[in-house]
């Protein structure tokens, strides 16, 4: 199997159907990170798209020194930004609040009983857009900090404070989605 | 140690950053700080699980769009052209330039003689280079006869005086110039059918 670089050059020096290739190969990356920070399968396949296009014009500047993989993700994290940007879709929360639920059984009131996978999925949700873009980076894309700090134009420092922070948010709403769970049961139970 | 350094310490440990000796203090506060163990726990727990996420599909016609948009000529060197007619144009430049400067009625000794024969050898082989021309390249014929043409005009007018071997002097100096131009379309052409920019950067989209 050839490798990325491998593949690259082949395209760059003419071959533009082997682009499908490194398609296939990072897609579901991409449109994952599109869709975590998105929250909307549509939005996702149309950023996605775009970065993959981006990442086809930017071929002839690729540097192989650093990895496809953090590259193309990088290209993938600055499109969406951008875009939620535009939207003016508040990234980073002007002070930071704890997940207080409504009143009443919600949809989400449905996760509780299950898996503690979907009680993690839902609590990242709710995390305002940069800190949950740091934690998906991070924990589930095995980012390093100076790679991240390179996708988001960020100082380590920042990229480290900001991780941690949320962490720790994570953590609140975890809990808190846990014990509106346990709030939710025992309604049911009195029924 | 108190709670807010165990915390610290906690954070460090899901990095991946924390000493042995760190560790070994952390887990001391711990057997005796249920609150800092619970925090532990959760931490622990919620980061294998974010690990554990699943990833998405795309639709299933993903790799298609993309191909359909993306701009397939963009690597295949529309430059080729060019880059095959640089040379020719270069041949007849150089071409050109010794006709203005060596082709004089009076030859200069056996090193005239010598360039007079080449100029012969080169004078036929630019009549065949001529037909080539012609059939080939239709509209260029324009930048072949032309210079000809001047070069026979100037040729005309060249008696060994200085004034006039400097004008033709001149002339070829003019040639000379176009051929470096030339030369240089032809690298970067070359360049192009390369991938662009030789120097492999990583891409800056900080805009």
């Amino acid at each position: 199997m050839m490798s990325d670089w491998e593949i690259i050059q082949l395209i760059v020096q003419g071959n533009s159907e082997l682009f499908r290739e490194l398609v296939g190969r990072y897609k579901k990356a991409v449109y994952s990170l599109c869709y975590r920070m998105l929250k909307n399968h549509e939005e996702a396949e149309d950023l996605s798209q775009e970065a993959f296009i981006k990442t086809y014009n930017y071929l002839g500047k690729y540097d192989p020194s650093y990895k496809f993989s953090t590259w193309i993700l990088k290209i993938a994290t600055n499109t969406t930004i951008d875009y939620l940007r535009k939207k003016k879709v508040e990234t980073l929360p002007l002070e930071e609040e704890i997940a207080t639920k409504q009143e009443g059984a919600s949809a989400e009131a449905v996760y509780f009983h299950h898996h503690n996978k979907d009680l993690i999925q839902e609590a990242i949700n709710q995390l305002p857009a940069d800190y949950r873009t740091l934690i998906v980076l991070y924990h589930q894309y095995g980012l390093s900090y100076k790679e991240i700090a390179d996708s988001v134009n960020l100082p380590m420092t920042k990229v480290k404070n900001r991780l941690h922070r949320g962490r720790s948010l994570l953590k609140e709403k975890l809990i808190n989605i846990k014990e509106e769970g346990a709030q939710w049961t025992a309604k049911q139970v009195q029924l | 140690m108190d709670c807010k350094t165990s915390s610290a310490l906690i954070m460090s440990y899901v990095d991946g950053t924390i000493t042995h000796e760190e560790w070994a203090h952390l887990q001391n506060h711990m057997k005796s700080c249920s609150l800092c163990q619970e925090e532990f726990e959760v931490f622990t727990e919620m980061i294998g699980l974010i690990e554990e996420m699943p990833l998405y599909e795309p639709s299933s016609d993903f790799e298609n769009k993309i191909m359909d948009f993306i701009d397939h000529s963009l690597y295949s060197s529309p430059t080729k052209q060019r880059v095959i007619l640089s040379p020719i144009l270069v041949c007849i430049g150089i071409y050109t330039t010794f006709a203005t400067l060596f082709t004089q009625e009076n030859s200069h000794g056996s090193l005239g003689t010598l360039i007079g024969n080449v100029l012969k050898v080169l004078q036929q082989m630019n009549i065949a280079n001529n037909l080539l021309q012609k059939i080939i390249l239709g509209g260029y014929s324009v930048f072949i006869r032309y210079p000809l043409r001047i070069a026979q005009f100037m040729l005309e007018l060249v008696s060994w005086s200085p004034l006039n071997f400097l004008f033709s002097y001149g002339f070829s100096l003019a040639v000379l110039l176009v051929l470096l131009k030339l030369i240089k379309g032809t690298l970067m052409g070359l360049l192009k059918i390369h991938g662009g920019d030789m120097r492999w950067k990583e891409v800056d989209l900080e805009k």
